[in-house]
């Protein structure tokens, strides 16, 4: 039995995290189409990458699916009798079972939690690259007076350490902890007033704290690498900051200058074309995403245009609208799967401790048909558990008092087991009972010694009815014997009236 | 002519501002910006004397460097280089770039330069 599930309940987070962040991505692309404004804003876009990376956190924490609207058997699934039990004798069933066949599900979530890790350490070494490039870039330039250069001419701003570099890059604003601003030299050939323009760009940046959102939003990219729409709002955000700076830099500043502005913007890029070393590479456009000509068409519109911007409170209503219902209804409407129960849940410890030395069998008449640890199965693994001849209908009992942790019909994450009841019991100890014909109990409800729990039967997995009990200590085997003592007749198989 | 590492480029800029040097004056210098040990000064030096960046003299019985690159032809070479890369990459960069990050090829370039020719005359 899988009760490493952990991968699997990785996997569900993800799932959730996965339709959250698409969610909210076509969500704010909507709301973009009715306020363009929106693209100059950068709380939502974040946000709404925060939202995923909540949900991936949120989905995982253990004791969530009490909080679920859906019931814990939603998603039940049509549990297929093998024709063998149909045929089995009613009375004395001896049934068997073999669940520790390899089951596909656990192995489906070690596959995923194997492939989110290397799709971790692969996004975790581009940043790295891509740092150490900037790095590299930084420590080519040279510092040099930046009250001889015109385009520092205007601003009396705290200055940021300044590099210029010979290269034909964008001006930028780098780093995290100490930004610093590098210019390429090609901009002293640009008109003192749009190198002027520049500066005041990129110095707005600094004064917006832009590269912290740069850096928060990256993390949050890298962390939620397997979503498509996580780097897509990563973009968006990017580009808000630089439309942001727009802003700021043109807010009151007449036509002439937004014109000044733009003309710019389109020279630098021109300078990025020419330098472009590979010709066939600049013509076929690599490396230019689908929407950077037409974003940058939009860019000089807004830059024209000067439209009114989304206000603020705008913004934030819009993110708060979106995401708050977002994350509440990952968490509320998490399917309350099975194989949650046993990874999340904790035994806490129980008031009324029956002590193991009295506990009693879950069967009136008990007859062992396959103990635990035996071997002369077709898996040919050590059975986990033990099985008791019993026919369908044969009350199963509470061999000491608990809590129910699991009453599901998806047990380890599919119907193997078949219908299942685990109780937890003082001292650690859980006792499962899978293969029941019907459930009698529910998940949290307290259960005394001897109170019925269901009834035994063949669903699952199962050659015949029987009933599967397995004893778990801390989440390791125990052999039922243990605990059930002289409740259980000696190896020999005899029946106890 | 061969483009040096960052940790070459930092030893040819401590060169370039005095030299010639022995390997522990040179260590002495880039000791708290590589933070580094002597031996990994001394192997770096090595190699960049297989590179011909540096050439190595006998001054009173002890080896001194000089750099063989000239400072600005190098520093363009390393920047070009880097730039190009950092501009090709389509990681997302530690960085806030004036222009965004995306590139544009020559034809939506004449188209931006187009919607500039056609700025409205009234907001001129």
């Amino acid at each position: 039995m899988a009760f490493s599930s952990y991968p699997l309940v990785f996997l569900q987070a993800s799932i959730t995290a996965l339709l959250v962040c698409t969610a909210a991505w076509s969500a704010l692309l909507l709301a973009r189409r009715r306020w363009p404004a929106l693209a100059q804003r950068r709380l939502p876009w974040l946000l709404a990458q925060l939202a995923g990376a909540v949900t991936l956190v949120l989905a995982m924490l253990p004791g969530l699916p009490r909080y679920s609207l859906l019931p814990a058997d939603a998603p039940a699934t049509t549990i297929a009798t093998p024709a063998g039990a149909a045929m089995a004798p009613a009375i004395g069933a001896a049934g068997a079972d073999d669940l520790d066949e390899p089951e596909r599900l656990p192995l489906i979530g070690w596959l995923w939690l194997a492939c989110y890790g290397g799709g971790l350490a692969w996004h975790g070494r581009r940043w790295h690259r891509a740092h150490r490039a900037v790095h590299g870039l930084l420590h080519a330039g040279e510092r040099f007076d930046v009250h001889t250069h015109p385009a520092f001419a205007a601003s009396h701003d705290a200055m940021p350490p300044v590099r210029e570099v010979d290269a034909p890059i964008a001006p930028m604003l780098a780093g995290l902890r100490r930004p610093a601003l590098l210019l390429p030299r090609h901009l002293r050939a640009f008109p003192a007033e749009q190198q002027q323009l520049i500066v005041a760009h990129e110095l707005a940046h600094l004064r917006r704290r832009d590269h912290l959102w740069q850096h928060a939003a990256v993390l949050l990219q890298t962390l939620l690498w397997f979503i498509p729409a996580a780097h897509g709002l990563r973009a968006h955000l990017h580009w808000a900051l630089e439309l942001g700076c727009d802003r700021a830099v043109l807010a009151g500043q007449p036509a002439a200058t937004r014109r000044s502005y733009a003309a710019a913007l389109v020279a630098q890029l021109a300078v990025q074309v020419d330098a472009r070393a590979d010709p066939p590479l600049a013509a076929l456009g690599f490396g230019c995403s689908a929407t950077g000509a037409p974003a940058l068409a939009d860019r000089i519109r807004m830059i024209r245009d000067a439209g009114p911007t989304a206000p603020a409170p705008l913004a934030g209503t819009i993110a708060l609208l979106l995401l708050a219902p977002l994350c509440g209804a990952s968490v509320l409407l998490q399917p309350a799967l099975g194989w949650r129960d046993q990874a999340g849940l904790v035994a806490t410890p129980q008031a009324a401790v029956a002590p193991a030395a009295a506990w009693q069998a879950p069967l009136a008449r008990v007859q062992v048909t396959s103990d635990f640890g035996a071997t002369n199965r077709p898996s040919g693994k050590p059975h986990r558990g033990m099985d008791l001849r019993a026919a369908r209908g044969t009350a199963v009992i509470a061999p000491a008092d608990g809590k129910v942790a699991v009453s599901t019909d998806t047990y380890a994450g599919g119907p193997q087991y078949g219908k299942v009841v685990v109780i937890e019991h003082a001292d650690g100890l859980r006792t499962l009972y899978a293969h029941l014909d019907e459930r009698s109990v529910r998940t949290g409800e307290q259960v005394r010694a001897n109170q019925q729990i269901g009834l035994s039967g063949a669903t699952g997995k199962v050659t015949g009815p029987h009933l599967h009990f397995e004893v778990q200590r801390g989440g390791a085997q125990v052999d039922p014997r243990d605990v059930l003592g002289k409740a259980l007749p000696p190896i020999a198989g005899t029946t106890r009236r | 002519m061969s483009i040096p590492s960052v940790t070459e480029l930092t030893l040819l800029k401590c060169l370039w501002k005095q030299q010639p040097l022995s390997a522990r004056e040179i260590h002495q210098q880039v000791e708290a910006e590589l933070q580094w040990s002597y031996s990994s000064t001394r192997k770096t030096l090595d190699r960049m004397l297989e590179k011909q960046m540096v050439v190595q003299q006998v001054v009173h019985g002890i080896n001194v460097y000089a750099a063989a690159l000239d400072k600005v032809e190098t520093l363009a070479a390393f920047a070009r280089d880097f730039g190009s890369r950092v501009m090709e990459m389509d990681q997302p960069l530690p960085v806030n770039m004036f222009t965004g990050s995306k590139l544009v090829n020559r034809s939506e370039l004449a188209e931006l330069e187009q919607l500039l020719h056609d700025w409205p005359a009234d907001k001129e």
